[in-house]
């Protein structure tokens, strides 16, 4: 089962060698325009609003915006309109929780937040595999979470767990 | 993907059998970036359709016509889709074939996935290669890769779920003074041939739906036994259970602790049988006893008795394989009779 803190199931021995090699591919270069920031900044929005529920992870935003981010960088999508954006950000949301939780369903999550019945199946459909197209399906990402197990034994146990809260904010 | 839309040419006339969801002939593909064999796996983008494939792979009983009319009951790519395809992405191991491509068909109702492909696979070697194939040493070797394959994909905590000898595929290589056999693990979905072989784990015949590590090695063990003897070990899918009882006993609570609870309407079903002894009622007197030994783990009825993958790499079956040559298994004599069918074979 797929194991966000260890993507590709390694041993620990083997983990830190591998993650550190392939850590690149899952990065978005670097955001330097200021509309993409802005871009960035209302995703952010989309994904937490709708991210809020019962059992909440904070990894899934942040594996969403990981995708999200890879994405947005690969192409130019600051001519699109406000509404595509916001359907590739939810998208990016809803794969991630599919990664996470194999019980996920979008009519779940429309059942928790009504106004995202707004959006067709259709659309979802399509935008979820122009994510995927982009993503080019890595979608086990490797994060700085990968490298968490070979600093915890050096730190304070709780210390690395607020370092985790803080980070996702 | 609109920069290369040719980049996978249909190979005609290397058919490798049906597809048991379309139900059309299936063709290698010649990966042009490559050079190198590629087989399409389709998995469907609607989730139902998907649930009542993985079930009874190689009985599709849904048909064509149902299909169509159910265009607009998808939501979004299916969970398990999305995580089949994520695992295979960063699955990475010589025994296993690995996922080269992903793409959409034209209407995305279903995704192609381009998995490698290369030499033939097992039962047409067993049925091409007679004399190779009775090596006992050949044997060893390629129950040795399959193993590695397999605890591969346990390691990555995944389970194949659909382990027979059309999914196993072997590239002999005999441009060298030692003839080579590399092995690779696939998971195409090919309805089986006329002969309805099975190769299921008990617990799974019994009513369980859980695919696990442990079902996969008895799959193993089917397919060791095929390997040795060169006949499916169930002929028929009707009577497995029957005839597996037959051989390895009926479970009971003592070997089986629990088994009751969780299949005993099924199991009142059949006769309280005693446990045979597998080299005589199975003819395996040629096999050394190791080996028999190895089968009769693997085909264990008890799954959490049956042998893993890592520890069956450590049975002494494999304990006179030399570690470096293990995948260099030396045959001079019979090299040059099966030659001109490994020639077709390599590209």
């Amino acid at each position: 089962d797929y194991d966000p803190y260890n993507p590709f199931s390694l041993s620990e021995d083997q983990g830190l060698k591998t993650y550190l090699g392939v850590e690149s591919l899952f990065m978005a270069t670097e955001i330097g325009e200021e509309i993409l920031k802005y871009v960035r900044r209302r995703a952010q929005l989309v994904i937490f609003k709708y991210s809020k529920c019962e059992n909440f992870e904070p990894i899934i935003p942040y594996l969403a915006m990981n995708y999200f981010d890879r994405v947005i960088t690969k192409e130019n999508c600051t001519s699109d309109s406000p509404r595509c954006l916001d359907l590739l950000a939810l998208c990016c949301l809803t794969l991630a929780w599919k990664m996470r939780n194999q019980n996920f369903t979008i009519p779940k999550l429309q059942a928790i937040q009504p106004d995202l019945h707004a959006i067709t199946r259709k659309e979802f459909h399509a935008m979820e595999l122009h994510v995927f197209k982009k993503l080019e399906w890595e979608l086990r990402a490797v994060t700085p979470f990968c490298f968490l197990r070979y600093f915890e034994p050096m730190s304070d146990p709780i210390c690395s767990i607020n370092r985790i809260t803080t980070n996702k904010i | 993907m609109d920069e290369k839309p040719q980049r996978f040419e249909k190979l005609d006339r290397e058919g490798i059998g049906t597809s048991s969801m379309s139900r059309q002939p299936m063709y290698k593909h010649l990966d042009t970036e490559t050079g190198k064999r590629t087989a399409i796996r389709r998995l469907l983008l609607k989730p139902e359709l998907q649930d009542s494939f993985s079930q009874s792979s190689g009985l599709p009983s849904l048909n064509a016509a149902q299909e169509e009319e159910e265009e607009e009951d998808y939501y979004g790519v299916p969970c398990m889709t999305i995580r089949e395809v994520s695992l295979l992405k960063i699955m990475n191991h010589k025994n296993v074939a690995r996922l080269v491509h992903v793409e959409p068909d034209n209407e995305e109702r279903f995704l192609r996935l381009y998995l490698e492909y290369a030499g033939v696979d097992l039962t047409t070697f067993l049925k091409e290669n007679p004399i190779w194939a009775s090596d006992p040493k050949v044997t060893k070797d390629l129950v040795k890769q399959l193993l590695h394959g397999v605890a591969y994909y346990h390691s990555v905590d995944a389970a194949h779920g659909n382990l027979r000898p059309h999914n196993v595929l072997i590239d002999i290589d005999s441009s060298k003074e030692n003839v080579q056999y590399n092995l690779l693990i696939t998971n195409l979905q090919l309805l089986p041939d006329t002969l309805q072989s099975n190769y299921k784990a008990p617990e799974l015949l019994l009513g369980s739906k859980e695919l696990s590590p442990a079902a996969d090695m008895f799959s193993v063990g089917c397919i060791f036994f095929e390997m040795l003897k060169k006949k499916p070990l169930f002929e028929t899918r009707h009577d497995q259970i029957d005839k597996l009882f037959r051989l390895m006993g009926t479970p009971n609570e003592d070997d089986w602790p629990g088994v009751t609870q969780l299949y005993g309407k099924k199991l009142s079903e059949y006769r309280q049988l005693k446990p045979k002894n597998l080299s005589k009622s199975l003819f395996l007197s040629d096999v050394e006893p190791a080996g028999v030994h190895l089968l009769s783990k693997m085909l264990c009825l008890n799954p959490n008795k049956r042998i893993t993958a890592a520890d069956a790499l450590k049975h002494r079956y494999f304990a006179d394989i030399d570690p470096e040559q293990q995948f260099k298994t030396t045959i001079t004599a019979t090299a040059s009779s099966s030659a001109s069918t490994s020639a077709s074979v390599i590209p």
